[in-house]
């Protein structure tokens, strides 16, 4: 099986954003422009998440989740402060294939096994976002902008594991949007806990960064910043790769 | 020529991945329908029968509504051409296991079992994800249309083991083993991956789809 290229878009007021470290949010254009351009690209599949539905405790916004769906012809994981079935279930039926929680699971964790029984643990991607301290991982709390002291990080992978995931989004907090590289002490760090996969995001910058992750046999690799602020796309990510015989989809 | 979906009408798993297959197809210029009685599928030119949450589940609609037998009569005395796509691949077999033992359509004698009874520990569970496939037995006419293209998007952790191996038209490989990614007989074609997803390649496939004459 190939590891998997994932552009990771971010949605505010219907305009595609990208910011530094969960902040500073600068316009970045239309999503379903951005995302039509990614699957001709030959993205492996797409990311999409509402940072405003989740923050504001809004709906996830239906009308740009049915626009991206339209233009892309890979699987589509959807975050949007998705807290219940029915809201689940409204996404996929706009076009979601995989449904992403992440704080809404933490307050309720038996939403993942919920899901999960009713789409199957496939469509279930859990969200973990992990903040670096002082060398030690925290949870990080998007909602309240700090760190969780009260859930371990850890423990709580290994919960949204057995309670039905089927696979894990983990971002590196303090590497986001920065352009300073994955980090993959979080990576391993995770990867020796769980055997389901693992995307990783959250800091790459260069060509070297990506290679590296799959270096390292990373599931798949998810980029914001990098297809979004620099001058890398995914036709260039994708011929570096293969040049250095990387397990990579050419066609 | 019209392509009808099968539309299992529960809408608790919501009808996402029809309207992903209705997309892809209005996309390469089909005419589509969803089929949600036997009427409609006896009239149907050919037949896309999704996967839609757990294989019980869609056991379970199919019967209630008669559409097993709809099915049955449209495939087999008919001869509608039928693509299956990913569990409604998986529910033409004898016997499943998802959620306990179960029956399928009993279409093709053989089983559907758990990835993890073929793999190891460490192998990740769910396959899901881009394969390159490996053709079997399929006419040269598909050989062709994906002469280039043979990378497809898999998410499953059941997979089907028909009795006769020569059922199989494709393979893929996961943890060293290989797994079956088609099986078809006559006028059925079925596939575990998810052409709807899978780009350029998923699109070849259901254009050969449209002009197959089995």
């Amino acid at each position: 099986m190939y590891q998997r290229l994932i552009p990771s878009i971010l949605i505010s007021n219907e305009r595609l954003v990208k910011g530094v470290r969960f902040d500073n949010y600068l316009d970045a254009g239309k999503p379903s422009t951005t995302a039509r351009a990614h699957n001709h690209q030959g993205a492996d599949e797409i990311i999409v998440s509402d940072i405003l539905a989740s923050r504001k405790d809004k709906l996830p916004n239906f009308k740009i989740l049915k626009e991206i769906s339209k233009e892309v012809f890979m699987p589509l994981t959807f975050f949007g402060g998705i807290n219940s079935l029915n809201l689940a279930r409204e996404c996929m039926d706009l076009g979601a294939d995989k449904i992403g929680l992440n704080s809404t699971a933490i307050e309720n964790p038996s939403l993942i096994n919920m899901l999960s029984r009713q789409f199957g643990s496939q469509s279930i991607v859990i969200g973990i976002d992990a903040i670096k301290i002082e060398g030690v991982y925290y949870l990080y709390d998007h909602c309240l902008k700090r760190p969780r002291q009260d859930i371990n990080l850890l423990k709580w992978v290994n919960e949204a594991v057995s309670q039905g995931c089927g696979e894990i989004r983990l971002m590196s907090v303090s590497k986001e949007g920065t352009k300073e590289g994955y980090d993959f002490d979080l990576y391993k760090l995770v990867r020796g806990e769980i055997n389901i996969p693992i995307i990783l995001e959250g800091g790459s910058g260069t060509l070297n960064d990506i290679e590296e992750a799959f270096e390292l046999g990373i599931n798949g690799v998810a980029m914001g910043t990098q297809l979004v602020f620099a001058d890398n796309n995914l036709l260039k990510i994708k011929k570096h790769l293969l040049t250095k015989g990387k397990n990579i989809r050419d066609k | 020529m019209q392509i009808g979906i099968i539309d299992y009408g529960d809408r608790s798993t919501g009808s996402g991945n029809l309207n992903s297959i209705n997309n892809s197809l209005l996309y390469i210029g089909a005419k589509t329908k969803f089929l949600s009685n036997p009427e409609e599928i006896l009239k149907s030119d050919k037949i896309i029968l999704p996967g839609v949450g757990a294989t019980s589940h869609m056991m379970k609609n199919l019967k209630s509504k008669n559409l097993d037998n709809a099915l049955k009569e449209a495939v087999f005395k008919k001869g509608t051409p039928l693509l299956g796509i990913c569990a409604g691949m998986q529910i033409m077999a004898t016997n499943l296991t998802e959620f306990g033992n179960h029956e399928g359509l009993g279409w093709i004698k053989g089983n559907v079992v758990n990835l993890k009874k073929n793999l190891s520990e460490k192998d990740i569970i769910p396959h899901m994800g881009w394969s390159e496939i490996i053709l079997n037995k399929v006419d040269n006419k598909l050989k062709d249309s994906l002469k280039n293209y043979k990378s497809f998007y898999f998410s499953h952790s059941y997979s089907m083991l028909p009795h006769d191996i020569n059922l199989i038209n494709s393979f893929f490989e996961y943890g060293n083993k290989k797994f079956v990614a088609g099986v078809s007989f006559e006028n059925v074609f079925a596939v575990q991956f998810h052409p709807e997803k899978s780009q350029i390649s998923g699109q070849n496939l259901l254009k050969w789809f449209l002009n197959w004459k089995p």
